[in-house]
């Protein structure tokens, strides 16, 4: 392929991608960074104000709080969907009748728009009129009717679920491509072996996919990090901004208190936690290219 | 604050049988020139996206006026509240303001200060818009004692109540001190009904808790409150705070109160599933569609024996404002073409489209009488209008985004359990002494 | 006896599926439930079946949305948006994973420059792209959102894309070479037929992120002829009133076509992804 890698070529296919990428995304976010250590309001002048508003984040309450609900929600999330989309790309990956349609019923939340997504299941997880509590008195588990969405306590956890389902077909499907990559004579060497479902479980197919793994886990990082449609449609951020994510309440301090300084220091922090997350992957495919070349 | 400012509204509107006097169509544009040669358009932007539906009555009025005013196109468009508000600060940014557009108060003046808004205080003069508003809603929107505003609404807010459940319970009166207030919901409770219903979950539906705010002293303090010699964490209003903890202890809440929007609430309150509802005059139309419109009465909220300012105290006010960004009134032709429309739609005109169309109570002067048995809440309001209880703003207008929303949250914290009395005043004080 | 076992292993399983399915999809026939139902009784009724099944909320939805330009503009958004996209990431991802440069590093580098994006929160980027889209006098139209669009999905389709690049064996291209073919007519004619899965993936994820799509929906169209289906909630909601009936039953409404093209497409995702570099 030296021969047709001329400058012009290479030019030519990677500006374009590179102009739009430069333009949209990264000046903006550099833009971001600027105001970040600003006072600006949206409107009028901006005055520099050094790292006034980084330090104003870590004596703010309702961003420890956010932080907090967004760590809750990233590690109930990462179990969650670790383990349910793993198992699901197991029975994915077996052939059975209805299959096709399984495969499909799986994947179908990931398509729906996340502010219907929002709304759907702020019908199902109302404490009062909403579906699980109504069913879960009407079988007599009262005790297990809590408070999913509304409280101070379990809204992240109910944020966790819904991301859940919502994503879980996507996160499968991965691990299901993984899965199928996995050498078949490998299993049959097993059989041979003696090995029984949980020992290739635990010693095969678990090590083989490590890096599908990776890959999800950075998928879901950067994934919680994103979510708002969800708090803006099931809680709204309350009650008194306690169900917040640090996206929510960003757009909360832009948004309605007008602190745009304030706010895109809060956006820059959610940048640096997930790109902080992203790292594990960026490393592993480098140390997969290198281990190819 | 202002007395009697609502005389006019008294001596014009009363309520009695339907005979609506309104003399003949007459304002026509004064400057009227045939043919579309030279149209002026004014771009309108409103703060509710389906114009048509959500305000019928502005379309009608656009209508009326561009069939008398040939030459002037009206381009409305409009978006969903809070995209609407955050639109405008983007736009006001770029230079690129509608010609004229719906703002709360907070922001308009943050607007007007920035250089943003079209200083009006002559032209309403001018043009007569002055004399047709109500008289409590002149100067709607001032700063520095300059008008940048026109009333998009009458602010009223208080309980509505419905009497068919208060009977049940055995309440004869709609209660008017607290302890009647306490009473009332004991009593509510006893017969297993709902009390009050607040969407907590909107933040923004605290109405006649302000008015509650303000018979602690809200206005008496303002001006200590911005310049810091007072503290939100002061007696008047930890007591304030107090109350509504007492309030929620007492069960007058709805369970659910965390989970509730401000609209789910008013579908409970008008599905006979709550006794009360914090709301204002703007639901006049939705209560009067539902079937317990009969049912509906209205009172201002509890007064206070603890507190030594005015209780009988009413928000009767301009909600949201109508301005002309600077940009626009550099053309004078377009200014003109805007003013017009000023005068056209606080004119007999529009206010009479306001009146007969919608179930709202105009911002302007109008010489009708309404039916009591076809508008049982629209009565109620306007005798509510015109009682003897002092006018007050909306507290909400007089602080900024920040700290009002914060006072909301701290007020909504109580009533979820979030925050002691303590907690919510010091939370708002943080708020408002990083902007001092 | 093994048969027996065997017989209730399976029944077991299928169980396990049945019910796994059936919880996916309980929101969305939840969803259905409701949109038969009126404001009163969602709030007040909550579990009881409706009173009536008429279609009046769809009829609302239909009389107060205007469908047919919003699906218009929508689809013009993703089409347009999605095309662009795709050829322009493939053309970058051709050029990183087939293409030699002078120091080996580069193209690994300008790979990770492009994926960091993933990890951007699209609320970060609103208010600058705003901006400039101002700046660039495109403001408000539909390339000042197509724009953006095509920027947001760099990352996504180039984790995809190269991965599968990457895979693809040097002969196919160097046999095209000596059969005289320039660069053109091996990316047409040699590369894309054998990643037609890879394809049809990325487009599926393109067009529903951007037929989703709200925040920016909702900050940068200002013309109301121009409104997408996403932004159909705010035509139920008044600054005092919210018709949460009518929002659901256009909800079903917006999601259907997405279903439909979905369903016809979906058999592809799998092989799509598993080609790609996602798999690890």
């Amino acid at each position: 392929m030296h021969w047709v890698s001329t400058k012009k070529a290479k030019a030519v296919m990677l500006i374009p991608t590179l102009l739009v990428y430069i333009v949209f995304i990264i000046i903006p976010v550099l833009v971001a960074v600027y105001y970040s250590f600003t006072d600006y309001s949206g409107m009028g002048k901006a005055e520099f104000k050094g790292f006034d508003n980084y330090i104003r984040m870590f004596g703010d309450e309702l961003f420890l709080i956010a932080l907090r609900n967004t760590c809750i929600v990233l590690v109930c999330s990462l179990v969650f969907l670790l383990v349910g989309s793993f198992l699901t790309a197991m029975l994915m990956n077996r052939a059975f009748r209805g299959n096709a349609f399984f495969k499909m019923v799986v994947f179908a939340p990931y398509i729906i728009a996340p502010i219907i997504i929002g709304i759907i299941w702020g019908y199902i997880m109302n404490p009062q009129y909403g579906l699980i509590n109504n069913i879960l008195r009407n079988i007599g588990l009262d005790a297990l009717a809590i408070e999913w969405i509304g409280g101070t306590k379990w809204s992240p956890l109910a944020l966790a679920i819904v991301f859940t389902w919502q994503v879980m077909g996507f996160h499968a499907t991965i691990f299901l491509s993984g899965i199928k990559t996995i050498p078949g004579d490998i299993y049959e060497a097993c059989a041979m072996d003696g090995a029984n479902v949980l020992q290739r479980l635990f010693y095969v197919t678990i090590p083989m996919l490590k890096e599908t793994f990776i890959i999800n886990i950075v998928l879901i990082i950067t994934g919680v990090f994103k979510i708002y449609e969800l708090v803006y449609q099931m809680t709204g951020g309350g009650p008194a901004h306690q169900s917040e994510l640090l996206t929510s309440y960003m757009y909360f301090t832009v948004f309605s208190s007008r602190k745009y300084g304030y706010g895109m220091a809060i956006a820059v922090a959610i940048l640096v936690l997930s790109i902080t997350g992203s790292f594990a992957y960026i490393r592993i495919t480098t140390k997969k290219k290198r281990r190819e070349s | 604050m202002k007395k009697k400012v609502w005389e006019k509204v008294t001596a014009v509107v009363a309520a009695g049988v339907l005979t609506v006097s309104m003399t003949g169509c007459g304002t026509s544009g004064k400057d009227e020139r045939s043919g579309n040669e030279d149209t002026i358009t004014i771009e309108f932007a409103e703060h509710v996206a389906n114009i048509e539906e959500q305000e019928p009555h502005m379309m009608k009025i656009i209508e009326a006026f561009e069939q008398q005013h040939p030459n002037i196109k009206i381009d409305i468009s409009g978006k969903e509240v809070s995209e609407h508000n955050k639109q405008m600060t983007l736009l006001a940014d770029e230079n690129k303001l509608p010609d004229i557009f719906w703002l709360e108060q907070a922001p308009a003046k943050e607007f007007a200060q920035n250089g943003y808004l079209y200083d009006m205080t002559e032209a309403l003069d001018e043009y007569g818009i002055n004399e047709s508003l109500l008289s409590g809603l002149v100067n709607s929107c001032t700063v520095d004692e300059r008008d940048f505003g026109l009333p998009s609404e009458v602010m009223m807010a208080g309980f509505f109540y419905n009497k068919a459940l208060f009977e049940k319970a055995g309440i004869e009166e709609a209660p008017e001190t607290y302890e009647e207030f306490t009473e009332a919901v004991n009593k509510l409770n006893a017969a297993g009904i709902v009390p009050l219903t607040v969407g907590a979950q909107d933040n923004y539906s605290i109405w006649a808790f302000e008015t509650m705010l303000a018979r602690y002293g809200f206005f008496e303090k303002l001006e200590g409150l911005n310049d810091g010699s007072i503290s939100w964490n002061n007696e008047d209003f930890i007591h304030y705070f107090e109350k509504v903890e007492e309030m929620r202890d007492n069960k007058t809440f709805t369970e659910n109160i965390a989970n509730m929007g401000y609209f789910e609430a008013k579908e409970q309150f008008l599905g006979g599933q709550a006794a009360m509802f914090n709301s204002g005059a703007w639901d006049i139309g939705d209560f009067e569609a539902s079937d317990i419109a009969q049912d509906i009465g209205f009172f201002w909220g509890p007064t206070f024996t603890d507190s030594e300012y005015p209780q009988q105290i009413g928000i009767k006010a301009s909600g949201g404002v109508y301005v002309v960004s600077a940009k626009a009134a550099e053309d004078k032709e377009l200014l003109d073409a805007i003013m017009q429309f000023w005068q056209f739609y606080y004119g007999e005109e529009g206010t009479k489209i306001i009146a007969e169309d919608t179930a709202a109570l105009p911002c302007s002067q109008y010489e009708g009488e309404v039916n009591s048995e076809e508008h049982p809440v629209l009565a109620a309001m306007i005798q509510a209008l015109n009682d003897d209880w002092e006018a007050v703003r909306e507290p909400f207008n007089s602080l900024s985004s920040t700290v009002a929303y914060g006072y909301f949250d701290a007020t909504f914290g109580i009533m979820t359990g979030v925050y002691t009395p303590e907690e919510a005043a010091d939370y708002v004080e943080d708020l408002h002494s990083a902007e001092r | 006896m093994t048969r027996k076992r065997r017989l209730i292993k399976k029944v077991v399983f299928y169980i396990f599926v049945a019910a796994l399915a059936l919880i996916l999809l309980i929101p969305i026939i939840w969803a259905v439930l409701l949109s038969f139902k009126t404001n009163n009784e969602i709030v007040n009724t909550p579990l009881s079946f409706p009173v009536s099944w008429d279609f009046e909320n769809y009829v609302r939805a239909l009389e107060t949305i205007d469908f047919g330009s919003m699906y218009f503009n929508t689809l013009l958004l993703v089409l347009v948006s999605t095309f662009f996209s795709i050829v322009i990431t493939f053309m970058s991802s051709f050029a990183i994973a087939r293409l030699t440069f002078k120091k080996e590093q580069t193209a690994e580098h300008i790979y990770l420059f492009f994926l960091a994006g993933i990890a951007i929160p699209i609320y970060v980027l609103i208010f600058p792209v705003y901006r400039i889209d101002s700046a660039m006098g495109i403001l408000g139209t539909r390339l000042g959102l197509i724009i953006p669009y095509i920027a947001v999905n760099i990352s996504f389709n180039t984790l995809l894309f190269t991965g599968f690049l990457r895979e693809i064996p040097g002969e196919l291209e160097e046999a095209a070479l000596i059969d005289g073919c320039n660069l053109f007519k091996i990316c047409t004619r040699v590369v894309i037929p054998v990643m037609k899965p890879t394809f049809v993936t990325i487009i599926i994820f393109n067009a529903v992120y951007i037929y989703n799509e709200f925040p920016f929906a909702s900050t940068f169209i200002q013309d109301s002829r121009l409104n997408t289906v996403s932004l159909m909630t705010s035509m139920f909601k008044g600054q005092y009133s919210m018709d949460y009936s009518a929002i659901i039953a256009a909800s079903l409404l917006i999601m259907l076509p997405e279903l439909i093209f979905y369903i016809f497409l979906q058999k592809y995702i799998i092989s799509g992804m598993t080609s790609g570099a996602v798999k690890g």
